[in-house]
């Protein structure tokens, strides 16, 4: 009786009985499926008829900027016969959409031929992963597109015949030619002028360019993901390799793309829409945040160390006696015939072996000399005469990435200036600065982007000063040997005041400098000359010189000092050169908070005391 | 009678199972399929890209997606993975083991009871001295690959 009442619904819902196809298309349409939001976002469409970010017309059966044309393409398509590549027929091709299709619309799975994928299957190691992390590429100064770090997604096969270094990894990057021109790679990043693209490889290319040759540490989170959100991931991350999206380097790049891709699964927001930008950090901070199923969706990080991080580690964390025949060894021609290696249990040797052999892949990456690579034969040599051990482990204790103090920052301070005092209100888009709380120990730099301060004072409201960029590297050496740090080095951009005389003293100003930072107990001290290219608004010239001395160290945890004193020569100007001083402190080491207090002295005087917060 | 049952059954086991596992003797990654031509790319960026793209109409090519009688075999994959690691492996080497030791005899098909007894057969006729990063790894993939078939053979499967 019931199943009578059901066909009569079902005749009166359907009065024309009409193919699958069209039924199927006609259930869709009653459940209102293209405007789910699950669809919109398998479609990466905002809104039903809002332009798909994916630009690759192979991405779409009908239309780009129509989910429901798409949707009845899709089950169309799905209910074709194979013929042909088996690859191509849309089931193997749009994974995702089939899989949530099929849980909307229960008659479709029942009318689906059974297909198998064997690319799909080959790539996804015949579906057995079992679960997914996401890999946090630490900064690199050597590409401006990496100066935040890097993010891309490891899927973890649960076969044990595939070690971590054959997990398979998927990557979103902008198609660059080769050598491209840096300008015109900036320029055409920031406007939109590349396309990107997910792709796919395994991991230990990453280990290698990002570990190796880039000296960059990598960081995974693994997720907490249920083997259903695995599989989800896994289909949709498949439907998209090879996809073109238009890249821009400021909001539309990786860390947007991923964190997209992992709310797919995750269900909340996993990067801000209202921010102008978004760093690969950011999501990191985010991830750790989130509860997924009542439980952390963070289950465990790992750090998988670079090559410099690993001399560091296997330096400091060996015994004097290692240090100094390591010291010895690479003063005295690597003789391993001497006494302060021969001298050393076999224990003990292996140890300065592995951290030789650290040491010069590291001098490699600087310049791959055949020198290197004879030396290197020769300690791979005497390693060889020695019996086979495990490799010496180490402790690694640096802040996991979500450790560190959220990259942007509001900050409000109070400044007592010379003639009255002033309200100043600062926003810096990125990053952190010598007083940051929260960095790597014993790591001290600065990389700083857009940051702007205004002041009202005497109720008059005026830009106080903008730096666009903010470089500085102290560079340090964490061992002693030749070739480990090198000279500390600093790059500024920005419209500054020339000393705090008067209000409007800005001028646009370009400084480089170079000099050296050593070690102390807890902090740094440091000599740099800079010279500075600037505007010529207040008779200073084109030119002049800061030379620079100054320290930067954490009387207690909570307490970081930075002192500077300096001495500015203007050239080819009758304009007086004089000295400056500056004097700046942060209290606190929350990851979102701190208070600052400074004095600064350039021809006049200010003492400011500053809130800051960090998001 | 017996005997003739058994030559027979001999043979045709070796007829059956003979095509893939030639396919996998005859294969010279560096000779025949440009191994030692790769370069592996410094840029991030790049060395992510250069191993894409699944488009229809063409073929994904990556270490494992591939048939196993190719230059898209599961050798080429050891071979590639060697050649890109090369000075990896041969600290790991040297020492004994390491994580890069056991993705390299994962892709050779050698099963992980072996793993050790592979090393330290390579180990012990291992010359670090050849010129070269890409004739290392060529050097090295000889190495191993003779070491595989004329002792291992049976623990190396091709999977």
């Amino acid at each position: 009786m019931k199943f009578l009442l059901f066909a009569v619904c079902y005749l009166l819902a359907f009065p024309a009985w009409p193919n699958v196809v069209e039924r199927l298309q006609q259930q869709a349409a009653l459940q209102d499926l293209a405007t789910a939001p699950y669809w919109l976002a398998l479609l990466h469409q905002e809104g039903v008829n809002t332009r798909s970010a994916i630009v690759d017309p192979d991405f779409f059966l009908a239309s780009a900027a129509d989910a429901g044309a798409e949707l009845n393409a899709t089950l169309a398509a799905l209910l074709l016969p194979v013929s042909g590549d088996v690859n191509a027929h849309a089931q193997c091709r749009f994974i995702a959409r089939s899989h949530w299709l099929q849980q909307q619309l229960p008659e479709l799975k029942h009318q689906l031929a059974t297909v198998s994928c064997p690319l799909f299957d080959d790539w996804s190691d015949q579906q057995q992963i079992g679960s997914v992390s996401a890999i946090f590429a630490s900064g690199y100064l050597g590409n401006p597109a990496s100066f935040y770090g890097h993010i891309l997604l490891k899927f973890n096969s649960a076969s044990d015949k595939r070690a971590l270094l054959q997990q398979q990894n998927i990557n979103f990057g902008a198609e660059v030619p080769t050598a491209e021109n840096p300008l015109l790679y900036i320029a055409k990043g920031l406007a939109g002028g590349y396309n990107a693209v997910f792709s796919y490889g395994d991991f230990y290319r990453n280990i290698h360019t990002y570990g190796e040759t880039e000296l960059r540490d990598q960081w995974e989170y693994q997720l907490a993901l249920t083997d259903a959100e695995v599989k989800q991931l896994l289909y949709h991350a498949w439907e998209l390799i090879g996809r073109d999206y238009v890249y821009y380097f400021l909001k539309e790049n990786c860390a947007f793309r991923m964190a997209e891709l992992l709310e797919l699964v995750v269900g909340q927001p996993l990067i801000s829409r209202r921010k102008p930008y978004a760093m690969p950090i950011s999501v990191f901070h985010r991830l750790a945040e989130v509860e997924h199923h009542g439980q952390p969706l963070v289950s465990k990080i790992t750090q998988h160390p670079s090559r410099q991080k690993r001399l560091h580690a296997g330096y400091q964390q060996s015994s004097p006696d290692v240090q100094n025949a390591v010291a010895w060894l690479v003063a005295n021609n690597y003789q391993l015939a001497g006494a302060a290696f021969q001298q050393l249990t076999v224990a003990e040797r292996i140890q300065v072996l592995e951290i030789l052999f650290d040491y010069i892949e590291f001098l490699k990456v600087e310049a791959d000399t055949p020198e290197l690579t004879k030396i290197k034969n020769l300690l791979l040599q005497a390693r060889l005469q020695l019996p086979a051990a495990k490799p010496t482990s180490l402790t690694l204790n640096d802040n996991a990435p979500h450790r560190n103090t959220y990259p942007s920052l509001i900050q409000v301070a109070i400044t007592d200036t010379e003639n009255s005092v002033a309200y100043d209100l600062r926003f810096r888009a990125t990053y952190y600065d010598l007083l940051t709380a929260n960095r790597d120990p014993g790591v001290f730099s600065a990389l700083a982007m857009f940051d702007v301060q205004v002041r009202l004072q005497q109720g008059r409201l005026a830009l106080q000063r903008f730096e666009l960029l903010n470089i500085e590297n102290m560079n340090l050496s964490h061992t002693g040997l030749v070739g480990d740090g090198g000279l500390a080095w600093k790059i500024n951009l920005g419209y500054l005041p020339e000393d705090l005389v008067c209000a409007d003293c800005q001028q646009l100003q370009l400084t480089a400098g170079a000099g050296k930072a050593v070690p102390l107990s807890s902090g740094i001290l440091y000599l740099m000359q800079d010279a500075r290219l600037h505007q010529d608004k207040f008779q200073t010239g084109w030119l002049s010189a800061d030379s620079r001395l100054g320290t930067v160290f954490d009387v207690q945890p909570y307490w970081r000092l930075h002192a500077e004193i300096g001495y500015r020569s203007y050239l080819n100007t009758e304009r007086d050169n004089f000295f400056w001083y500056r004097l700046q402190q942060r209290f606190g080491t929350s990851q979102r908070w701190d208070l600052r207090l400074g004095i600064v002295r350039q021809r006049a005087t200010e003492v400011s005391l500053a809130f800051s917060y960090y998001f | 009678m017996k005997l003739a049952l058994l030559a027979a059954s001999v043979l045709t086991l070796s007829l059956a199972t003979t095509p893939a596992a030639q396919a996998q003797q005859k294969v010279n990654p560096w000779k025949q399929c440009g191994i030692g031509a790769m370069i592996f790319d410094d840029n991030g960026t790049a060395a992510a890209l250069s191993n894409i793209i699944w488009d229809l109409g063409t073929t994904a090519v990556t270490s494992n997606v591939s048939s196993q009688n190719t230059c898209e075999g599961i050798k080429v994959a050891a071979a590639e993975f060697i050649n890109s690691t090369i000075t990896n492996i041969e600290e790991e080497t040297v020492a004994g083991e390491g994580e890069h030791l056991t993705a390299m005899l994962n892709l050779m098909g050698c099963d992980a009871t072996a793993h050790q007894a592979i090393i330290q057969d390579v180990r012990a006729d291992f010359n670090v001295n050849v010129e070269g990063q890409a004739a290392k790894a060529e050097a090295y993939y000889n190495q191993l690959d003779n070491t595989i078939n004329t002792k291992f053979a049976a623990q190396c499967q091709v999977i």
